[in-house]
């Protein structure tokens, strides 16, 4: 029973078909919209779309194909497959290294000659004299090649396991804060992900926002976006770090990102024809260009309309770090816009039933706190399969034999074990060597 | 010609016109039998290949970045890694040298397209400034080059077995062309690894996320995975000769789509580029 199910792990149907399925399910997390890739009105749009596959979406999870039960177990016999094979590939490489070798097969010719000219012929071409028994000599030029798989199936398994503990134990969050606004621990992020295994994730300490400094190529391009955070702790002390894209920071075991997001914040009051009033925090993604928008859709519970808004980063266009920013804001009801206004700092208009004005502008920008362990472990996992492909296709070993008859003759024997018409160069110089007798 | 981008494109349409002569020479040579042609034909390609060498450096020079960010510089520095590698392989081994007959005029094609689209210096966005995505880039680059190689040698293995053209023959037997765009395919799928590992350390450098299953990656690793199923059936399963050859052009076929169209036909973090 043990055999016939270990059988089945090594099958090499059963890897290809694992890797078939693998990818079979890679390709249907493409065609189908994620959820931890896609917004929840996307997703809407794109269920209303297609109305047919919904319930195959809802029975097989195919817009959470990744975190799937039945993607899991597949994942996980392949990596079993894989930890079982590597153990055989262990075994299988120890005995081409060490064992005597099989001198059947390859091309040989016969020799009479001293027996260290031979040898001496043979190291020359960079063969090492590895094992053998009492009537063979054996050299292997790059034994290590035999371990090229067995260090790709074992990166491989220590990538995927290095992966599976970074994907159950990771702890990340997103925030978008305002210039000055303060985070405080325990609080809703923006987006949050966790592992299976952990709880919560709590920042040890309140975080705020200071300043935000974006600056920009002539092209209007992004050059580069700081940011200032202070961390307090309860007894009111702050540490201030600064932040920028590719510029962590480690704070107490949290690893923290400068987001690619960032841009204006509008404060903005809607007042009612009754004279209620709703404050709203319109954060928009800073525009690409001076003279192009940058856009934002949003749903309030105070407002029963959904929210489009757009700005430009100038009003007149011709800066992209102006203090004249234009918000247009407009609000759609089931599909019909009912209202349109465009508003700098200050102004106040029209907005279908409400009046609205903005009270204020300041910067926003994002940043992601990560916690997690086991990221090493990927990397090192990714090494190992490198130099494991490497040894496989760029070092494959080759081996000579010298086996003496009893006539006193030598018999030499030379094959490779992958691309053997790449190597015959080094049998022919060996054969050359000794009067390019015939080889048979 | 104070205008730099014309210094820049007037080099690149030097090396294309290098590019070309050379073909027609080797084309030339390989063909009609004519060794010294042939000969004549890589001086003629390496010169082609200081000029384009000259016209990336220049590029490299007036964008303030590495040839990796709009359409036209990544055209023109794929072609010529693809071409510098091939030199360098046929200088190995030699026996490869007939498939420059698809090569040279692969570089050429490469880089003429590119100089057909917008050749405006676009600046680095703070995200790719990283020596990761030097070498991420690079390993791509290096790994398209010698999947060029391989593609030619198992369109070579088709032709040789599908029809009678006399010149085609002349070169090596099927098992060696077989045998070396397997081993070429070996070269891409390592370097392919590589370009993953070094992206995904990038990745996690500047957002915290090793891999994030955007559009490219995603295409990315099919495409890996596509080149690891043709080395393993070769390997394992004993695939050689005409059917591996076709499997080899479908991988070739997904790894342009990943390389090329999925940049340009959806948005993600890879798309600061090739758009």
């Amino acid at each position: 029973m043990i055999r016939a199910i270990k059988r089945f792990f090594l099958s090499r149907k059963t890897i290809l078909a694992l890797i078939l399925l693998i990818l079979g399910a890679i390709v249907l997390a493409y065609i189908f919209p994620q959820r931890f890739s896609t917004s929840s009105l996307e997703m809407e749009k794109w269920q209303e779309a297609n109305p047919v596959w919904v319930p195959w979406v809802d029975l097989l999870g195919l817009d959470h194909v990744y975190s799937t039960t039945w993607f899991d177990v597949l994942l996980f016999i392949f990596l079993l497959s894989l930890i079982i094979s590597t153990f055989e590939q262990i075994k299988i490489s120890i005995k081409k290294t060490f064992g005597h070798g099989v001198t059947s097969g390859g091309k040989n010719f016969k020799v009479i000659a001293l027996e260290e000219k031979i040898v001496s012929a043979i190291k020359k071409q960079g063969y090492f004299q590895i094992a053998g028994n009492h009537a063979t000599l054996r050299f292997i030029k790059y034994p290590w090649g035999y371990w090229g798989s067995v260090l790709l199936h074992f990166g491989i398994v220590f990538a995927i396991a290095s992966s599976l503990v970074v994907a159950l134990t990771q702890k990340r969050g997103l925030l978008q804060l305002v210039e000055g606004e303060l985070y405080v621990p325990g609080t809703a992020w923006v987006t949050e992900e966790r592992g299976l295994f952990t709880g919560r994730f709590i920042l040890p300490e309140a975080v705020s926002l200071d300043n935000i400094i974006p600056e920009f190529w002539e092209t209007d391009d992004l050059k580069n976006l700081t940011t200032t955070l202070s961390f307090s702790d309860p007894q009111g002390r702050f540490k201030r770090y600064t932040l920028a894209i590719n510029q962590t920071i480690n704070y107490r075991g949290i690893r923290v990102y400068q987001s690619q997001g960032f841009g204006d914040a509008f404060f903005v009051k809607l007042t009612d024809k009754e004279g209620r009033n709703t404050g709203l925090i319109l954060r928009i993604q800073n525009p690409a260009k001076r003279d192009v928008a940058g856009y934002a859709n949003l749903k309030s519970y105070e407002i029963p309309y959904l929210i489009k808004t757009k700005y430009f980063a100038d009003a007149d266009r011709k800066s992209m770090l102006s203090t004249n920013p234009l918000l247009v804001i407009r609000l759609v009801d089931k599909g019909r816009v009912i209202g349109e206004v465009s508003l700098k700092n200050g102004e106040s208009g029209q907005l279908g039933p409400y009046t609205a004005t903005v009270t204020g502008i300041s910067k926003w920008a994002g940043m992601i706190f990560v916690d997690i362990t086991g990221m090493p472990g990927i990397f090192l996992g990714f090494f190992i399969i490198i130099i494991g492909g490497g040894l496989t296709y760029f070092m494959p070993p080759r081996e000579f034999y010298i086996r003496k008859e009893d006539s006193g003759l030598f018999i030499i024997t030379w094959k490779a074990t992958r691309f053997e018409s790449f190597y015959e160069e080094e049998y022919e110089k060996v054969s050359s060597a000794f009067g390019g007798l015939k080889p048979q | 010609m104070n205008n730099p981008l014309i210094i820049d494109t007037g080099l690149h349409w030097a090396a294309v016109i290098v590019y070309m002569i050379a073909t027609v020479v080797n084309t030339y040579g390989l063909i009609f039998k004519r060794e010294k042609a042939e000969r004549a034909s890589y001086f003629i390609i390496i010169a082609g290949l200081l000029i384009h060498g000259i016209a990336l450096i220049y590029r490299w020079n007036i964008a303030g970045h590495g040839p990796y960010m709009v359409k036209y510089e990544i055209l023109s520095s794929d072609a010529w890694v693809a071409l510098f590698l091939f030199l360098v392989f046929s200088r190995i081994y030699p026996k490869i040298r007939p498939a420059s007959i698809f090569m040279f005029p692969s570089t050429f094609l490469l880089l003429a397209t590119g100089l057909f689209l917008n050749p405006e210096v676009r600046k680095l966005p703070p995200s790719l400034k990283s020596i990761w995505l030097v070498l991420h880039v690079t390993s791509y680059k290096i790994a398209l080059g010698t999947i060029l190689i391989a593609l030619t040698l198992s369109v070579f293995y088709i032709l040789k077995k599908r029809t009678r053209i006399e010149w085609l023959q002349r070169f090596l037997d099927m098992d060696t062309v077989d045998i070396y765009a397997y081993r070429f395919a070996g070269f891409g799928f390592t370097f392919w690894a590589i370009a993953t590992l070094t992206g995904s350390v990038w990745a996690y450098q500047s957002w915290g996320r090793f891999w994030g299953w955007d559009p490219i990656e995603t295409w990315s690793l099919i495409t890996w995975i596509f080149f690891g199923i043709y080395l393993h059936l070769r390997r394992f399963f004993g695939w050689k000769g005409e059917k591996a050859a076709y499997l080899f052009i479908l991988c070739f076929l997904l790894s342009l789509v990943s390389l090329f169209f999925i940049p340009l036909i959806q948005t993600s973090i890879h798309s600061e580029y090739f758009r």
